[in-house]
C-alpha cells in the first residue's frame, strides 16, 4: 500500500522533493547549537576559503562566500566539528550593523543555531543556500528570506528565539541586519 | 507536502461570443489598461543618474526590460518639471528626446501627471521655481505644444491633474488654478483625456499611515481618527464642486488604492467607493476611472512584493479591475523599487560610504542598508532583472493586446454578475493567517487552509477568431474547468503561458539577483478542445493565459 501511494504521488507530480527538502520545518530531530554573539568584539579579518570542497559545490558556494566577505569582513566566532563535516562561523561588518552566519553541513543531520544578542535586534535573515537532496551528489542553490512576521515584516525583528536553520547537506551564508 | 489532485469544477465556463462585452479596451487610451506607475525617468536616485543611462547608453536594455515586464502602460510623476529639467540636458535626468521616441516606437502609453504648484520660469531652469499662475500656465501649455509638435499625442494616455493633492489644505484654490489652465489645454488638444484626483479613505488605510509618517503629523490635517479621514474625503467633494465649471472637460476621475484587505481600497471595497462617491456627487457620474496607484500595502515594506503570494494577489485584483466596465487604466505602484516590476541594479553612493552596486529600494528607515548587493556587475554597471510581478504583467498584457474585448468574468463555479470580485481580498486575508503560523516556526501541516479561488477573464480579438482566457489559481490543487462555447467552436490547439510557484515557497521572499523562486512556461496544447467544448487545466498557485483559435458558428 505504501509503495502504491508513493507511485501515485510521483505520477501526479505531487512529490516535489526539492521544495519538500528545502522546507524550514524538518520532521526529524534537529540538533540545536546555542551561542551568544558578542557584536562589540573586534574579530579577525575574514579570509574566505573554499578549501575542502570541490566541483559544482565549490563553484556555487564561492559566489555566496565572497559576497559574504564583502558584506561582513570581520570574523567574530567560529566552530568546527571533529570530522570537519560541519562548521559554522559568524562575521560582522565594520559598523556592527550586519552579521553573516556561514554554515557548512556535509552531513545528513539537520541543525539550527539559536543565538543571543545583546543591544541590537536582528531583522529577518537572508539565506543564500547551496543544498543537495541526494546526499551530496548534485547541488542546487536557493536564495530567500523566510516569511516575514507581518505585512511590515522586513523592519520588524526576527521572532524570538533568534534561529538560523541548517538543513542536511547545505552550505549557506545567512545575512542578518541589525536594528 | 502538497497533494496535487485535480479538482474538476462542476459548472463549466459558458461563453457566448455574440453577447455584449463588458468593455472594449480599444476605447481606452491606456490599452492594455494594466500598467505600472513610474516610467524610469524618476529613478535617478542615491547620486546615480540612472535615467540618463536608462534612456541613453542602456536604452536597448530598457527596451528589452519594458517588453519583458509587460510595461506597455506607464505613468510619469511630475511630468512638466521632468520635461523642463530634462530639456536642459542635466547630468542626472534623461533628455525628453531620448525617451519619448522609444515610447512611441514601442507603442507604450504614458499617463502624465501635471502639477501646477511650481515650475521653473526660465528655459535653463536656473531661476527659482515659482507658483505664479500665469507662469505655470505658460509652461504647461508649452509642454502640451511640444507634445503636439513632435506628434507624441498617441503616446499620451491622458493628463492627471496632480498627484494626491488631497494631502493639501485648500481644494477651492487648487481647483481654481486648474480651471484657468484646463480650458487652454483643451483649446490646443480637444480630444485629450483629463482626470481629477479623488480621495476616498477609510480608517486604517495603510497609505494614510505611511504618508502621515513621511510628511510628519504637523503637515497633515488637524484632528484624528475618522474626523481626519472625513477631512480627506471632504476635500474631494469640495474639489469636485469647485471644478464645476470645467467638469465637462474632465473625462476621468482618479483613485489611489492601497490595502488589499477587504476593508481597504485595493479590493472590491474600492469599486464600491467609486460608485458611492458618484451617488453623493452626481456631477461626476458617468466619468470613467483611472486607478493610477494601487498596491496591497503602501511603502512600509516593499520587500513583501518579492514573494509570489503578492503576485497572486495582484493577479486576482487585476482580473477584477478588468471586469469593471467603468475602469480604464490601472497602475501598480511601481515599476521599480522591488515593488514587483523590475529589480533595478544601480550604482549608488551614500554620504561618506563610496560607491556600490545594489538593487534599488523604496523607503528604507535604516537609510539604504536594505540594498541587496549585486555581486555580478562591475563598478559602474547597471542592469534590470525581472521582479515577481513581471511575468504576470507580461502574460496578461500580451494576451490583451491581441484580445481587447473583455467578454466575461468568473470564479470557480460562477460567472457574470454572480461571480465575486472579492477573491483578492479573501486570498490576501488568509495569507496573513498562514504567514503568522509559519513565522512562529510552525510547520505546513499546522497552517490553516488557504482561502483561494480560480478567477478568470475571457477576452476576444476584434474578429472573434481567437479567445484568450486570463486565469489565476490560488488554491493548492490543480483545477480543471470545463469550457462551453455558444455560437462558436474551437478551431485548433491552444497556447498556454504560465508562471507558477511551489505552494510551500509562495511566502519566501526572492533575493535579487539570485534565481527566482517561480517558473515561467509556455506550452502548446493540441488536444482537449473539440467542437464547442473543452477543458482548461490550471496548476496550483499559477497565473496563466490560454489562447485558443475559434470560429463563429452563428448563422444569420
Amino acid at each position: 500500500m505504501r509503495r502504491f501511494v508513493f507511485i501515485f504521488l510521483i505520477a501526479t507530480g505531487a512529490f516535489n522533493v526539492d521544495s519538500w527538502q528545502c522546507a524550514f520545518a524538518q520532521e526529524e530531530e534537529v540538533e540545536v547549537i546555542e551561542t551568544e554573539i558578542n557584536i562589540s568584539k573586534q574579530g579577525a579579518t575574514f579570509r574566505p576559503s573554499v578549501g575542502g570542497i570541490g566541483g559544482e559545490l565549490k563553484k556555487l558556494y564561492s559566489r555566496y562566500l565572497f559576497l559574504a566577505a564583502k558584506q561582513a569582513p570581520r570574523i567574530i566566532a567560529s566552530k568546527e566539528s571533529e570530522k570537519k563535516l560541519f562548521s559554522w562561523s559568524v562575521c560582522k561588518d565594520g559598523k556592527n550593523s550586519t552579521l553573516v552566519f556561514l554554515t557548512r553541513n556535509n552531513t545528513k543531520k539537520a541543525r539550527k543555531i539559536v543565538f543571543k544578542l545583546s543591544d541590537k535586534k536582528p531583522l529577518p535573515p537572508t539565506y543564500r543556500r547551496v543544498y543537495s537532496v541526494n546526499g551530496g551528489k548534485r547541488w542546487k542553490t536557493i536564495a530567500f528570506e523566510p516569511p516575514h512576521s507581518s505585512v511590515t515584516g522586513c523592519f520588524q525583528p526576527m521572532p524570538f528565539p533568534y534561529t538560523i536553520e541548517i538543513p542536511p547537506y547545505s552550505f549557506q551564508t545567512v545575512t542578518v541586519r541589525l536594528k | 507536502m502538497i497533494l496535487n489532485f485535480i479538482f474538476a469544477a462542476a459548472t463549466a465556463i459558458v461563453l457566448d461570443v455574440n453577447q455584449s462585452p463588458i468593455k472594449d479596451q480599444r476605447d481606452s487610451t491606456c490599452r492594455p489598461d494594466l500598467g505600472y506607475a513610474g516610467c524610469l525617468t524618476e529613478v535617478s536616485l542615491y547620486n546615480d543618474p540612472f535615467s540618463v543611462w536608462a534612456y541613453g547608453a542602456g536604452i536597448k536594455d530598457t527596451e528589452k526590460a519594458l517588453r519583458d515586464c509587460g510595461g506597455r502602460f506607464l505613468r510619469q510623476w511630475d511630468a512638466v518639471k521632468t520635461w523642463q529639467y530634462g530639456m536642459t540636458g542635466p547630468w542626472n535626468q534623461a533628455h525628453p528626446k531620448s525617451y519619448w521616441p522609444l515610447w512611441k516606437k514601442m507603442g507604450v502609453k504614458v499617463l502624465l501627471t501635471l502639477e501646477h504648484y511650481g515650475v521653473w520660469p526660465d528655459k535653463a531652469c536656473a531661476k527659482k521655481c515659482t507658483g505664479d499662475l500665469e507662469t505655470v500656465k505658460r509652461v504647461i501649455l508649452e509642454y502640451v505644444r511640444w507634445i503636439i509638435k513632435n506628434r507624441y499625442q498617441d503616446v499620451v494616455a491622458g493628463f492627471e491633474l496632480g498627484n494626491e493633492p488631497y494631502f493639501g489644505n485648500d481644494p477651492e484654490q487648487y481647483a481654481a488654478r486648474w480651471c484657468e489652465i484646463v480650458p487652454e489645454i483643451k483649446k490646443l488638444w480637444p480630444d485629450v483625456k483629463i482626470g481629477i484626483p479623488i480621495a476616498e479613505y477609510r480608517a486604517g488605510d495603510p497609505d494614510l499611515d505611511v504618508v502621515r509618517k513621511r510628511l510628519g503629523e504637523k503637515k497633515m490635517m488637524a484632528g484624528g481618527g475618522e474626523f481626519e479621514i472625513n477631512r480627506f474625503n471632504q476635500w474631494s467633494g469640495r474639489f469636485v464642486v469647485a471644478m464645476s465649471n470645467q467638469l465637462h472637460n474632465i473625462s476621468h476621475v482618479i483613485y489611489h488604492f492601497y490595502g488589499g484587505d477587504a476593508a481597504y481600497g485595493c479590493s472590491q471595497s474600492g469599486f464600491g467607493r467609486i460608485k458611492n462617491f458618484e451617488k453623493i456627487y452626481p456631477q461626476i457620474a458617468g466619468k470613467r476611472v483611472w486607478i493610477t496607484e494601487w498596491r496591497e500595502r503602501s511603502d512600509e515594506d516593499v520587500r513583501c512584493h518579492q514573494m509570489f503570494a503578492s503576485t497572486l494577489f495582484k493577479a486576482h485584483y487585476m482580473l477584477a479591475c478588468l471586469t469593471q466596465p467603468n475602469i480604464d487604466g490601472i497602475n501598480l505602484h511601481c515599476i521599480s523599487s522591488l515593488s514587483g516590476g523590475l529589480n533595478i541594479s544601480m550604482n549608488c553612493s551614500f554620504a561618506g560610504e563610496g560607491w556600490r552596486s545594489g538593487f534599488m529600494f523604496q523607503s528604507d528607515p535604516l537609510q539604504g542598508y536594505n540594498f541587496y548587493p549585486d555581486p555580478d556587475v562591475k563598478e559602474g554597471q547597471r542592469r534590470y532583472l525581472m521582479g515577481p510581478a513581471a511575468p504576470l504583467f507580461k502574460i496578461y498584457t500580451d494576451a490583451l493586446m491581441d484580445h481587447p474585448i473583455i467578454q466575461e468574468h468568473g470564479t470557480l463555479g460562477k460567472q457574470g454578475e454572480k461571480a465575486s470580485c472579492w477573491s483578492s481580498a479573501i486570498f490576501y486575508g488568509s495569507t496573513h493567517t498562514q504567514r503568522e503560523v509559519l513565522n512562529r516556526g510552525g510547520k505546513w501541516k499546522d497552517v490553516p487552509p488557504i482561502k483561494g479561488n480560480v478567477e478568470w477573464v475571457a477576452a476576444l480579438n476584434p474578429e472573434k477568431t481567437s479567445l484568450a482566457l486570463l486565469m489565476c489559481n490560488t488554491t493548492v490543487e490543480k483545477q480543471a474547468l470545463p469550457v462551453k462555447l455558444v455560437n462558436a467552436s474551437f478551431s485548433g490547439g491552444a497556447v498556454c503561458r504560465s508562471v507558477s510557484c511551489e505552494p510551500e515557497l509562495i511566502y519566501h521572499h526572492n533575493i535579487p539577483p539570485e534565481e527566482p523562486l517561480w517558473k515561467m512556461q509556455t506550452e502548446k496544447i493540441t488536444s482537449g478542445f473539440e467542437g464547442s467544448e473543452g477543458t482548461l487545466v490550471i496548476g496550483p498557485d499559477t497565473i496563466q493565459s490560454v489562447v485558443i483559435p475559434i470560429k463563429n458558428t452563428l448563422k444569420y
